[in-house]
């Protein structure tokens, strides 16, 4: 059986991280596992910009974020097993691996860190009664089957949940030629960040109810409607659509520790020490697999620190021991619970701007600003909403049709996204080359990463 | 022509079809929906009864008694998993101990043997979670996943050679001098010199067509919960409530099954269509009440599917109980019906098979048993609980058992692709599910549904807008342009 150093169990943000900060360390004989047929994890499906501005400092799209760690891992030489899925990790930090290629095989570590990132809550988590029709999907399993594949899921969509890959998925669909009717929150609150309400909903003007959750759904072979409930004032409203969205929650993906009673069978997230270590020495976790981060960024910072943990465990036990305290390595955000109808209704009155240049997401206009920045964008915002534009095109490599993420190199005003879209789908290209449109008497310019 | 027409593929159509096929018969099974066991087959709690819940001298007392003991031979043949989880029907306070008593009465008078009646402490050493005051241990009762049961019958049976004809809703039947003609929507006709009435929720719909029914349909719902497999090991037998006097059903329960999923339920609300298996704010809150109850360290990302299915009772709600019996009889000649086949229709299903064969099919053909017969069948193969060393040696002969498509319940690109070549021609996402339980996990394909669309499009030749979850106008992918 060979042996390594450390395995780290998901090459997403979190295990990418921590495997380039060991190696920079100096551990020498680590392994990746990746159930994918590349790294990258789930940022190859989120094809929209907002990665890196803390952890590159670059505006960035998931793809691209993923590619610098991809050339990172490459220039550093860290071994990756592609499309090999663990299938069990035993009390004696041994893992078994499936994959097509190479059967089934054992391995085994002195530590090993578990960065397998999370899932998505469903319908069935949350109980919400009626049919159980097709056309009801995840959030995020939606953002793969668009991104990734190219699938077309349906027409009309109501999203339950505005969480922040909910209100990404509602410009996605519009972009991609949805009807996306409503986006409802059951908390009185907006519960992902302001700037992507901004650029997800109102660019678009799709309508965010709070306080409303979907009460029923209708249609008995696919979707045909959904009844939704306001919880302050108990009114139903049904409305048609084909399809529904839901993005209720993230659920740490720690199921394979249960296998052999690593932890407790019944608990939600993984009990760790202040050195991110599991209640199995030498067991370590990390990322979104720990506690579910609002950005990747932060999700590789928490594995760089973690990675740094792994590395004194390696080296000098006793050190590690001593550094254990009983606290958390982690803090839990707080819930956000400023964005609710008020803000809303004193944001139109004030006629201040929300800044989306970063996660912060500060109110600007003429006299106040978070930075400068924010006075910069609050200017452009009054003469043209200008964004930069995200989307995917089919491709054929190497005989095979394939979806590849492209962005404007420069930012655009949103009323050109949907014909600069139907342009798009009409590209008949051949390669990941970088490209320029011809559109209202101007090159827009697109990048691939 | 055909010798015989099944209509309806649910436990009773396919448990018949798969005894008629032992002879040299020609026989086919007409399916409105486009797989076997998509209705009361699917949606059930997969218990095989012992028979002290059922009325001394029924016919349900008849069939039950008689079906149960084909079970673990016949799961043997058929490579369906048997489990003989035993049973615990707990009165939880001291004035429900004389309806244990009657029930144990009513158990001896229908011949039930392994029925004791066992005190708090005895209830205890078997299940240290449940809190009760005496109940009734029954140590014959099993359970096996009805759905996979109700496959295993139908796809031995078309290896014996029965033909199944889905998407075929029976639309109207007329009776020529020496057969019958059957038409279905889309067009179809069939010829039979006999027919078999066994469309479960539709049956008396069906009779209607031809002679007005005796019988009607009452429908009454029963919605379930499915707890997360991590649960398994707070529950090892099923338990039973003492039953609610309304005779609507057996209680909320709580049943464990092979897979170590626990499914949680029925209720049973009257309802007014026979195609309404929504499930409701009202009940979904109960039985999560009830879970909770039951097993208070349950936390709510345990419970990972709801769903409903109904029963087709033949007395009114609110009327008189206890006085629907199954309805077997030959009306009008040469149509014989199974009409409100409800509990215990999956326990009694072989001995209903038997009896149909035995009294109406042998009056008009003799019966001669096929000398090519074919009574194993070998199910899919399943990896996840495989040792490393053969599920290895099982990737040497195919490589496609190495990569893992359904991560919750570990499911294989080879597993998927053996489900889609099925003898019954089966290939929807529901069959995929009911066949490899991919999808069927906590994530509820929230992982393995892109992949499998794209094997179903790569390896089968899928067109994405015509990949369906399971019926006609169910299409998963429906924004492609027609």
């Amino acid at each position: 059986m060979k042996k390594y150093d450390v395995i780290i169990i998901g090459a997403g943000p979190a295990g990418m991280a921590a495997a380039i900060q060991l190696r920079k360390d100096g551990v020498e004989k680590i392994l990746v596992v990746e159930r994918n047929p590349s790294t990258g994890g789930i940022l190859n499906q989120c094809i929209h910009p907002g990665f890196g501005l803390y952890y590159y400092k670059e505006y960035l799209t998931g793809p691209e974020y993923a590619t610098i760690m991809k050339d990172e891992f490459s220039k550093l030489q860290i071994p990756c097993l592609l499309e090999t899925m663990v299938i069990d990790l035993d009390i004696n930090k041994r893992i078994t691996v499936s994959s097509k290629q190479h059967g089934i095989r054992q391995i085994a570590a002195e530590a090993i860190i578990l960065a397998t990132g999370c899932r998505e809550r469903t319908r069935e988590n949350i109980q919400i009664p009626g049919t159980r029709p097709a056309g009801i999907f995840t959030a995020g399993q939606a953002q793969n089957l668009i991104n990734c594949r190219g699938y077309k899921l349906g027409k009309r969509v109501i999203i339950q949940g505005s969480g922040d890959i909910g209100l990404i998925m509602a410009r996605r669909l519009t972009i991609e030629g949805y009807k996306v009717v409503r986006v409802l929150e059951r908390l009185p609150w907006l519960s992902g960040l302001i700037r992507n309400k901004v650029q997800c909903l109102d660019d678009f003007e799709i309508p965010l109810e709070l306080d409303c959750q979907i009460s029923k759904i209708h249609g008995k072979e696919r979707v045909t409607g959904i009844t939704f409930e306001n919880k302050q004032t108990s009114r139903k409203t049904r409305v048609q659509c084909d399809m529904v969205l839901f993005s209720v929650g993230l659920i740490p993906e720690i199921e394979i520790l249960k296998k052999n009673h690593i932890i407790d069978d019944t608990i939600f997230s993984a009990r760790v020490d202040s050195n991110f270590q599991t209640d199995l020495s030498g067991v370590f976790i990390t990322g979104n697999a720990l506690h579910i981060h609002d950005l990747a960024d932060n999700a590789s910072k928490e594995a760089e620190n973690t990675a740094k943990k792994v590395k004194l465990y390696l080296d000098s036990p006793n050190k590690f021991e001593k550094e254990l305290t009983s606290t958390l390595p982690y803090e839990i955000p707080e819930q956000n619970k400023d964005y609710d109808s008020n803000f809303f209704k004193k944001l139109d009155e004030s006629g201040k701007k929300i800044c989306i240049l970063c996660p912060k997401g500060c109110l600007v206009n003429k006299q106040e600003w978070g930075c400068k920045r924010g006075k910069q964008f609050y200017l452009d915002e009054m003469n043209k909403k200008l964004r930069q534009f995200t989307t995917t095109i089919n491709i054929i490599q190497n005989g095979k049709n394939i979806q590849i993420p492209v962005k404007t190199k420069e930012n655009i005003p949103i009323s050109w996204i949907r014909k600069l879209k139907a342009k798009l789908s009409k590209l008949d290209k051949r390669n990941k080359d970088n490209f320029t449109i011809d559109f209202k008497n101007r090159k827009i310019n697109f990048i691939t990463p | 022509m055909h010798d015989i027409i099944i209509i309806g593929a649910g436990v009773i159509g396919c448990a018949l079809a798969r005894h008629l096929s032992t002879f040299k018969l020609d026989v086919a099974v007409l399916e409105k929906e486009f797989d076997v066991a998509e209705g009361i087959s699917k949606a059930n709690s997969g218990v095989i009864h012992a028979g002290f819940n059922v009325k001394p001298g029924s016919l349900k007392a008849k069939f039950n008694l008689e079906g149960l003991h084909y079970f673990p031979h016949l799961c043997n043949q058929l490579d369906v998993p048997f489990f003989n989880c035993k049973k615990l029907v707990v009165a939880r306070k001291p004035e429900e101990i004389p309806h244990l008593e009657k029930l144990m009465v009513q158990g001896r008078k229908n011949g039930c043997s392994g029925l004791s009646l066992i005190n708090k402490e005895e209830i205890n050493k078997i299940e240290p979670e449940v809190n009760g005051v005496k109940a009734i241990y029954s140590q014959i009762t099993s359970f096996v996943p009805p759905y996979e049961f109700t496959i295993a019958l139908a796809e031995n049976s078309r290896i014996n050679g029965v033909e199944y004809h889905f998407g075929q809703e029976v639309e109207s039947v007329t009776a020529k001098e020496s057969h019958w003609q059957i038409f279905c929507s889309g067009g179809n006709t069939y010829k039979s010199k006999l027919l078999i009435n066994a469309a479960g929720m539709a049956s008396d719909k069906i009779l209607n067509l031809i002679t007005p029914s005796p019988v009607k349909i009452y429908p009454v719902r029963g919605e379930y919960l499915i707890l997360d497999k991590n649960n398994n090991k707070l529950l090892s037998t099923a338990i039973y409530p003492v039953p609610p006097p309304d005779g609507r059903g057996l209680g909320i329960h709580l049943t464990p099954s092979i897979e170590g999923n626990i499914l949680l339920g029925p209720s049973a609300e009257p309802i007014s269509r026979i195609e309404n298996t929504a499930n409701t704010a009202k009940i979904l809150a109960k039985l999560k009440l009830e879970a909770f109850k039951l097993l208070p360290e349950l936390s709510e990302i345990d419970i990972i599917k709801s769903y409903a299915g109904i029963r087709p009772k033949l007395f009114k709600p609110g009327g008189p109980v206890n006085e629907g019996d199954f309805f077997l009889k030959e009306i009008p000649a040469k149509m014989f019906n199974l009409i409100g086949i409800e509990s215990p229709g999956l326990t009694s299903s072989p001995a209903l098979a038997k009896y149909v064969t035995d009294t109406f099919v042998a009056k008009y053909f003799k019966l001669e048993k096929k000398k090519n017969f074919i009574s194993k069948r070998s199910g899919l193969k399943t990896t996840r609980n495989l040792h490393p060393k053969k599920l290895h040696d099982l990737w040497k002969e195919n490589n496609n058992f190495g990569e893992v498509v359904c991560r919750c319940e570990q499911v294989t690109r080879g597993e998927i692709i053996e489900a889609l070549n099925n003898p019954l021609g089966v290939q929807t996402l529901n069959g995929i599910k009911k066949r490899t339980r991919a999808t069927m996990g906590r994530c509820q394909s929230g992982f393995c549904l892109p992949r499998i669309c794209e094997l179903m499009e790569k390896e089968f030749g899928f067109a994405p807008n015509k990949i369906r979850k399971n019926s006609k106008n169910s299409n998963l992918l429906t924004g492609f342009k027609e």
